[in-house]
């Protein structure tokens, strides 16, 4: 058949299909959407929650999984937007230039806004300080593992670094891999070298396996999966608390006597995983809607169901409520000294390179 | 082993499964047919509707959206002129060109063929290799990884058919480009003149779409002619597209050639699959009779890229399942959908689970072959798009773009970038410069900067004497003189 | 024709300079930051070199010979205003009313017919609401972009 008898035609029903599609849709989108929960100024609006990662990382899966539970309780559609750059910081940059009606939220790095800020990261462009937190989603602690390489001991390894080099694997100054290497080796006077550029932490990670590196200070959930292929072991929790992943490791702080002058810093960067990953909405949200949405999220994220569904899917689910992330963040940014700012820019940024 | 395989596939030909997986792919080809939307997409967006599934339902599900895209991706490329996905633009340098010779039907069947057995194979070596493979992969580190990208990066030149010289020039621009954001040593933003996107530095996605879409669809705009311009008006039948998938079987060396290259590219987990189409073209270029006709519409320029970048996704299962390292980034987000279904890979994984390992191969295969043959069922439809007037398609292509390009990361400048190179991708075109060439650069010189500064840090200069580094050294180097093997053996016995 | 393939291979050259220059001396990025894009800026900029001779070598020797244009390779300046006015269309409706206005602009003007024009339109309204909006959940903007909300 020649083009314009047969295509014709084709067009024609691809086109009435298409019309008839979009009308379904545009007629689905118009029903109003079930709400188990009435009430809320959000019923039957668009929430946004931003990611500054790109789908299949941690955040985006938090996301994922925790949107249909708002979806629920609130009876508003939920959507994720990827927006990923600068490290997950630019769409906090994003969220701050938002109207703070409600409407949309981020599922945040604190740990690297809070880092990027007190560092002055190129770029940032926010203030952790103001914006309005609506609840800590999870928290993490972090491990030290080593390979066979060196000691496998946090006594031994210690002793070790004094004399001879430690390397640790990191994507780049500043991130978590590198912040907790650079501020265990600052604590305990070690020779270190930590060796930047892997692509991202499983990079890293797969560094220490085949014994590139000697080590790396990482993410306990991360860490453990690293030690179950057993080439490296777990040597040191860097928290105040001890990891669920290592129940039997006693904290770098019960191990140790940590002098002061180096404690602090110790403290420093542990109490910044204390805001861990969170829900944060725009600075400036009216008393009232920023209420509503911080019940909502206690309610969702101190659910036993929902906890344990974080549980069973590698998720876990570790809620503090926003006064505690205001109280974390507004301390470590406020209350550090100019001269104590200035070491922990040097430390964490340059030393040991 | 041959037990083990035999449960697995029992495991997935179950009538839950297979209508399960039947379901995903019709969606994972339409999202395949839109520029700028990827596998990754198809999975972010099927992983909700798995939730209620059993776990190897709802992989299936995913899995088989996933290969069902890049077939999609693929048929764009050869149509179009447009990569539904980077490793598509491989098969655009010849594929394209049998297009506009009125070959389509055939460049669509050699590559649906080719998919189709290139991943089979892929997942046949993942089946046996599974259970040994942690030792080789981790015997690759960084100096190997540098290496690897550096000789795909050699192999720009042999891709700059026309005009070597042109063709450095492209490459090197496109690692150039790649250098822009910030550096892996000590995270300086590098040229971002104070603009948040450029933080990260330059986008693959609009730089794909807009260096190969926008010069076709200008030159459909300017002609007003449709894509394809055969000497004749030929009617399109499935004999053409049957008589392009048996191609392939006539140029089997090339095909095994293309898929043993994507599955090794694919476990390892330092490279970046994206590279394996390429290094198969170019592979297949060198050890092809009459070199210089690549570029112009060989069969042979489609089969290999084709081939590789399906084999690649069943070697990119390798790591992903036996360490938890993503192969790919589409296997980091279903890393992400395992964690949902409870399952945990890794070392324990394959102790505990190996028949779901080998059940995912399965899954793998069948899914490459039924969205082969699903295509296939569309390609007579499909191939008319190449006989609409340019005046007609143009737009409606260009309105395509842009919406992709704004989908990849909801951002507006991502669309703005799209331009920029497609602007870039005009002139190139005009002066015969090669585009994919300077795709292969963007693609590798990150990866060729971090790797190199992560093994001086690591080893010091004694990095370039490890043993598996030689061996890709001295196989790179045979690849690229095999053509002029004679002359150098010549020189060598002169001397 | 021979001045024109020039300008591509010079004007790189000048901008990779432009930027590398400004990287060290005017934005004071440290040795390290700056070392690879140097080491590939001045590989590109000797490549470019090589280019320009290879090419001006060429018409050289044969100065009179017409080099044959790949008749494809035509781009009018027209089709170019028209591919970037999308982005005008984009920008002043939206990205689901932009691209369906732009559709049927074109489309009308270039001789198609109404029925094929608006049908095209109403397919891109229904794939950018029904498919990517309401499918996909991927949130084209549908305000324009100059709306300050």
């Amino acid at each position: 058949m020649l083009w314009n008898q047969c295509s014709r035609r084709v067009i024609r029903r691809g086109l009435l299909t298409a019309a008839l599609a979009g009308g379904l849709a545009v007629s689905a989108y118009a029903l109003p959407a079930a709400a188990e929960d009435a009430g809320g100024f959000l019923k039957g609006q668009t929430v946004r929650i931003f990611v500054g990662y790109s789908a299949g990382g941690g955040y985006d899966d938090y996301a994922r999984m925790l949107g249909p539970l708002f979806e629920k309780k609130t009876g508003a559609t939920v959507v994720v937007e990827n927006r990923p750059g600068g490290g997950g910081l630019t769409a906090l940059n994003q969220l701050v230039r938002e109207k703070p009606d409600g409407l949309t939220m981020i599922m945040l790095n604190g740990e690297a806004a809070i880092m990027g800020q007190i560092t002055n990261r190129p770029g940032v462009a926010y203030d952790i300080t103001k914006v309005t937190n609506l609840g800590r989603v999870a928290k993490e602690e972090h491990f030290v593992l080593a390979n066979s390489k060196v000691p496998d001991n946090a006594k031994d390894l210690i002793a070790y670094g004094k004399t001879k080099e430690i390397k640790f694997s990191a994507t780049s100054r500043p991130d978590v891999l590198s912040d907790y290497a650079a501020v265990f080796c600052e604590t305990f006077d070690l020779k270190c070298k930590i060796i930047t550029g892997y692509k991202g932490s499983k990079e890293a990670g797969l560094a220490v396996m085949n014994g590139e590196v000697d080590a790396i200070a990482i993410s306990d959930g991360s860490g453990n999966k690293i030690a179950q292929t057993g080439k490296a072991k777990v040597v040191a929790t860097l928290s105040h608390n001890r990891s669920p992943y290592k129940a039997d490791l006693p904290t770098i702080y019960d191990q140790f006597k940590i002098p002061p002058e180096k404690k602090w810093l110790m403290d420093f960067r542990v109490d910044i995983a204390d805001y861990g990953r969170a829900i944060v909405a725009p600075p400036g949200m009216p008393a009232d809607k920023a209420k509503y949405l911080q019940k909502v999220w206690k309610e969702i994220l101190t659910d036993p169901a929902v906890i344990e569904q974080g549980k069973k899917t590698e998720r876990d689910i570790d809620y503090a409520p926003p006064e505690a992330l205001d109280k974390t963040s507004r301390e470590l940014l406020q209350s550090l000294p100019a001269d104590k700012r200035k070491q922990v820019d040097e430390i964490i940024l340059q030393k040991f390179s | 082993m041959l037990g083990v395989i035999a449960s697995a596939g029992g495991l997935v030909f179950q009538p839950a499964v297979l209508i399960t997986m039947l379901l995903a792919l019709p969606i994972g080809i339409v999202i395949g047919l839109l520029p700028g939307l990827s596998g990754i997409t198809a999975i972010a967006f099927l992983i909700p509707f798995s939730y209620g599934m059993e776990p190897l339902t709802g992989l299936a599900f995913l899995l088989a959206a996933y290969a069902a895209v890049s077939q999609g991706g693929s048929i764009t490329a050869i149509l179009l002129g447009v990569p539904g996905e980077v490793p598509n633009a491989a098969t655009v340098i010849d594929g394209y060109q049998l297009t506009k010779r009125g070959h389509g039907g055939a460049a669509i069947g050699a590559a649906l063929m080719a998919s189709a057995l290139g991943g089979l194979f892929g997942c046949v070596v993942l089946a046996f290799l599974l259970p040994v493979m942690q030792p080789v992969i981790l015997s690759f580190a960084s100096p190997e990884n540098f290496f690897l990208s550096l000789a795909g990066v050699s192999f720009i030149a042999v891709l700059g058919a026309t005009s070597p010289v042109r063709g450095l020039v492209a490459g090197m621009l496109g690692i150039f480009l790649s250098l822009f954001g910030y550096d892996p040593v000590e995270g300086v933003p590098r040229f971002w003149m104070g603009f948040e996107y450029l933080l990260d530095g330059f986008r693959l996605v609009p730089l794909a779409l807009g260096l190969f879409a926008l010069p076709e669809i200008l030159t459909l705009m300017t002609t007003g002619r449709s894509i394809a311009q055969p000497g004749k008006v030929e009617p399109i039948t499935y004999r053409q597209v049957a008589e392009g998938a048996l191609a392939v079987f006539k140029h089997l060396g090339i095909f095994f050639r293309s898929s043993v290259l994507g599955t090794l590219i694919g476990i390892m987990p330092g490279v970046g699959g994206s590279t394996a189409p390429f290094v198969a073209y170019a592979a297949a270029r060198q050890t092809a009779e009459n070199p210089d006709t690549f570029g112009q519409g060989r069969i042979e320029g489609v089969i290999a890229p084709e081939a590789s970048s399906n084999a690649k996704e069943g070697g990119a299962l390798v790591p992903t399942l036996s360490l938890g390292i993503p192969g790919s980034s589409s296997m980091a987000l279903l890393l992400g959908a395992f964690l949902i279904f409870g399952l945990q890979p890794g070392p324990d994984f394959l102790k505990k689970h190996m028949d779901i390992a080998i059940a995912l191969a399965w899954i793998v295969a069948f899914a490459n072959v039924a969205s082969s043959f699903g295509m296939f069922l569309l390609s007579r439809t499909l191939t008319y798009v190449t006989r609409v007037p340019g005046r007609v398609l143009a737009p409606i292509l260009l309105a395509i773009i842009v919406i992709g390009s704004y989908s990849t990361d909801n951002s507006v400048a991502d669309v703005f970038f799209a331009f920029v190179f497609g602007t870039l991708g005009v002139v190139m075109e005009r002066y015969q410069y090669n585009r994919a060439a300077l795709l292969l650069g963007f693609v590798l010189g990150s990866t060729i900067e971090r790797n190199y500064h992560v093994s001086m840090a690591a080893y010091g200069a004694s990095f370039v004497l490890r043993p598996v580094s030689i061996g890709i050294i001295a196989i790179a180097l045979i690849l690229i003189l095999w053509p002029n093997r004679k002359r150098v053996a010549l020189l060598w016995r002169r001397a | 024709m021979n001045r024109a393939e020039l300008i591509f291979p010079a004007a790189l050259s000048a901008v990779v300079a432009l930027l590398l220059f400004s990287g060290y001396f005017v934005l004071h990025y440290s040795f390290k930051v700056i070392a690879f894009p140097l080491l590939t800026g001045a590989a590109l900029c000797a490549l470019c070199l090589v280019d320009i001779v290879m090419t001006m070598r060429s018409f050289a020797a044969q100065p009179a010979a017409e080099q044959a244009q790949d008749s494809d390779r035509t781009f009018s300046l027209a089709s170019l205003a028209w591919a970037l006015s999308l982005l005008l269309f984009v920008y002043a409706f939206g990205f689901v009313f932009g691209p369906a206005l732009y559709l049927l602009t074109y489309l009308r003007i270039h001789g198609s017919s109404w029925a094929l024009s608006f049908g095209v339109a109403g397919a891109s309204l229904a794939v950018t609401w029904g498919l990517f909006i309401n499918l996909l959940r991927i949130l084209l903007p549908i305000q324009p972009l100059w709306w300050p909300w």
